[in-house]
């Protein structure tokens, strides 16, 4: 009696043990799948390419969620802007960050990328810390991801420097002194200018 | 035996109970945009920012008008393997402030990797040109200088600083640079021509150009406001380093 209790009990335990290790992996599978994914575009597909770009946006569109991460860049400003505005805005600023992005992607060549540990940050989200090593240096990169249907990353954080924590101080910047159409304008010209 | 048995699911029904409150406690707080990471983070004071604006400005047009051609002329002189060559023997010969900054900050740790680092990288390394000790991750390079020993030490960054040429930099920092340039060997063997130190920082500094100028490209490309990204980004990285390196101190400031 005592002997399968304890038998139950070492297996309840194990089973627990084994699912929440399980899940603690997810983000940076998640991650990685996706990463992986970008690595093989660009190693299968010419930089010139139409394909290459429509490509490399599914790749990254698995694992990014551009509404989240437009909507903590604005923080508590988000509750000011109506749902017109919301989306307007979005939009904006996910062509901005693809643009940058895309570019600095595409500029890839002889570095590796090193997934290292994941971390817990609360309820539902994550840290992955990864590096860049390239001949010279490697560059720490930090991804945030948040549990919805999917793991989905919500902010990037290279060499300390957090994107959305970045942009958020921009748009506070701003904000106090302009109204929520007047950013979304300059956010459009930034976005369309090369 | 009844009673055992009902007691036993009043327990697991008041912690089912317990545990479906606290379910939905926390699924609320996920809503409010109040976690860890979300909080604004202080900005740097920027008393000077009309001061720091015009520098800011001054700088934009040097990078873009001196340093953008130089660095095109440079790069095709120089391939990326000799750009990278100068960088190790550069940072190489700016050991003895690291080694000084690892020992402040009371780590021995980080002094003797300094060391190590210099001894191998200059005999077996040539001078400093291959840096061989950081083919083992435990000899990598290390960032150690004076304002991030002021701020292990528990100072602010005081206030937002632009350098002329030198870019986004604090009070603290600033006051680091200065201490550092001091540590340069050249400064203070009798016979260096004061001269030789700034040629060689000069080199030093000028082989940087090109990385400098594409992260400062990178970061006009992506910003809505170019002064306070910049600004924002040197905040958040100045204070990362601070953070990583008081990690594994033995002695903490009071207060920390």
């Amino acid at each position: 009696m005592m002997a399968r209790a304890l038998n139950v009990l070492v297996l309840v335990l194990l089973l627990t043990g084994w699912s929440q290790a399980a899940r603690a992996e997810q983000a940076r599978d998640a991650l990685k799948a996706s990463v992986d994914e970008v690595l093989a575009v660009l190693s299968n597909t010419k930089s010139g390419d139409p394909a290459r770009k429509e490509k490399l946006y599914a790749a990254v569109g698995k694992v990014f969620d551009p509404e989240e991460l437009a909507k903590r860049t604005l923080a508590s400003n988000w509750e000011a802007f109506s749902p017109d505005e919301r989306q307007r805005f979005t939009k904006a600023f996910v062509k901005l960050l693809e643009r940058t992005y895309l570019r600095r992607i595409e500029a890839y060549t002889d570095e590796k990328v090193v997934f290292m540990d994941e971390s817990v940050l609360g309820e539902g989200r994550s840290e992955v810390s990864t590096k860049i090593v390239t001949s010279s240096k490697e560059v720490p990169i930090v991804y945030r991801l948040i549990k919805k249907n999917e793991w989905k990353v919500y902010d990037v954080v290279i060499e300390g420097v957090s994107l959305v924590q970045n942009y958020r101080n921009q748009f506070n910047q701003i904000l106090a002194k302009e109204n929520p159409s007047q950013l979304i304008g300059r956010v459009e010209t930034m976005g369309s200018a090369s | 035996m009844s009673s055992s048995r009902r007691s036993l699911v009043l327990v697991l029904s008041l912690l089912l109970a317990l545990s479906a409150a606290t379910g939905c406690a926390s699924k609320k707080a996920a809503k409010a945009p109040v976690e860890p990471e979300d909080v604004v983070q202080p900005q740097m004071a920027d008393p000077l920012e009309p001061w720091n604006r015009f520098w800011f400005g001054f700088n934009d047009v040097f990078y873009m008008g001196l340093g953008k051609p130089f660095s095109k002329a440079y790069t095709t002189v120089l391939p990326k393997y000799v750009r990278e060559r100068i960088e190790n023997a550069y940072s190489n010969f700016l050991f003895p402030a690291r080694f000084v900054n690892a020992v402040l900050q009371l780590r021995p740790d980080k002094a003797s990797r300094e060391l190590g680092r210099f001894i191998i990288n200059s005999t077996f390394g040539l001078g400093g040109l291959y840096d061989l000790a950081g083919a083992n991750p435990a000899m990598g390079p290390q960032v150690l200088d004076f304002g991030q020993t002021l701020g292990v030490w528990g100072m602010g960054h005081g206030f937002y600083l632009v350098l002329p040429i030198l870019g986004p930099s604090s009070l603290r920092d600033g006051v680091g640079l200065a201490v550092d340039a001091t540590a340069q060997p050249t400064t203070y063997i009798a016979e260096a021509p004061y001269l030789l130190t700034i040629a060689i920082g000069a080199a030093g500094r000028m082989n940087r150009i090109p990385e400098t100028l594409d992260v400062y490209e990178e970061l006009k490309r992506s910003a809505i406001e170019p002064y306070s990204a910049a600004r924002d980004a040197y905040t958040q990285m100045r204070e990362k380093i601070v953070e990583d390196a008081r990690k594994g101190a033995w002695v903490r400031p009071a207060g920390q």
